[in-house]
């Protein structure tokens, strides 16, 4: 029975699972984001390692964001359209922490899409959509606190913690970069 | 006369490094991605880790009376919120379904005697 009630329930525990571990790879890409700024060399190796693992695991957490989107709205008791997954305070239920995460998704869909179609936008451009970007680790923080059904577990706030360090960390590294001319941002599409 | 290559030359092990890394980097951080949301997935049904099971998902439509259904839904006060509404989502629904003939049968059967 119990085996039967696991698998009936299998969408909940990937979809609690896979915005976790989203949110993981969101705060990993969020720091990496700042160490390419930063010029960060890994072990001596080459600045280019840096962004293109930024690069990867911005693309590592949409493939989680999306298992987490999907089984969201594949999930009856979430009661979340399709709609409601991408335009905000849609969804029938926690409307506000629902349509939080629906505003950070849509935030990294258009960091995507300006990321691809950065020749075409131009750099001034994907640079302001790019730093905007980074509000959808704050908002999906948020609403993984308000809405999740783990909110009030202590391992989740665990891992929310070690988030909001390892990003006030980056923060504060990022703050402290002299304001050098060899410092500024390259191009680093994602 | 031939220029010596340097900066070129000398880079491209670097490169070669570099692009070693990022690749078994990226395999790594997929791989760990996954097996943590199977893992962590597997605790959360499991109830390896709290705020899990709806516990009246497993309510048999054979359990006859209201009152099982409840002590069911308030064993699981201990979970979060979400979870306490979606068993008690469930519960509802179980105490809906469940045949309430069973206290009429005794009414009957006693007033029979």
């Amino acid at each position: 029975m119990l085996a039967a009630s696991a698998l009936t329930n299998a969408d909940w525990y990937l979809m609690r699972s896979s915005g976790v571990v989203a949110l993981v790879l969101l705060t990993a890409s969020f720091v990496l984001g700042v160490a390419t700024f930063r010029r960060w060399r890994p072990m001596e190796l080459p600045r280019f390692v840096t962004a293109s693992l930024h690069r990867s695991v911005s693309l590592l957490a949409v493939v989680f964001l999306a298992a987490h989107v999907v089984t969201a709205i594949a999930d009856p008791y979430a009661v979340l359209g399709l709609a409601a997954a991408f335009i905000p305070f849609l969804a029938g239920r926690n409307a506000f922490w629902v349509g939080l995460g629906a505003v950070s998704l849509d935030l990294f869909i258009a960091l995507i899409l300006s990321s691809l179609l950065r020749a075409r936008i131009g750099a001034r451009a994907w640079k302001t959509i790019h730093w905007t970007a980074y509000l959808s680790w704050p908002l999906a923080l948020a609403h993984s606190f308000g809405t999740g059904s783990d909110a009030g577990a202590l391992w989740l706030r665990a891992v929310g913690a070690s988030c909001v360090v390892a990003v006030g960390a980056a923060v504060v590294w990022r703050l402290a970069a002299p304001r050098f001319k060899h410092l500024e941002p390259r191009a680093v599409s994602l | 006369m031939r220029t010596p290559r340097t900066s070129r030359t000398q880079s491209a092990p670097d490169r070669n490094r570099g692009s070693r890394f990022v690749r078994h980097a990226n395999r790594q951080t997929a791989v760990a991605a996954g097996v943590a949301t199977a893992v962590l997935a597997g605790a959360i049904g499991t109830g390896a880790v709290s705020g899990t099971t709806p516990t009246s998902s497993t309510t048999s439509t054979t359990g006859t009376s209201t009152a099982a259904t409840i002590t069911k839904s308030s064993s699981s006060a201990t979970t979060s919120e979400s979870s306490s509404k979606r068993a008690a989502s469930t519960s509802t629904v179980a105490a809906a379904s469940a045949p309430t003939t069973t206290t009429s049968t005794a009414v009957a059967s006693s007033g029979g005697s």
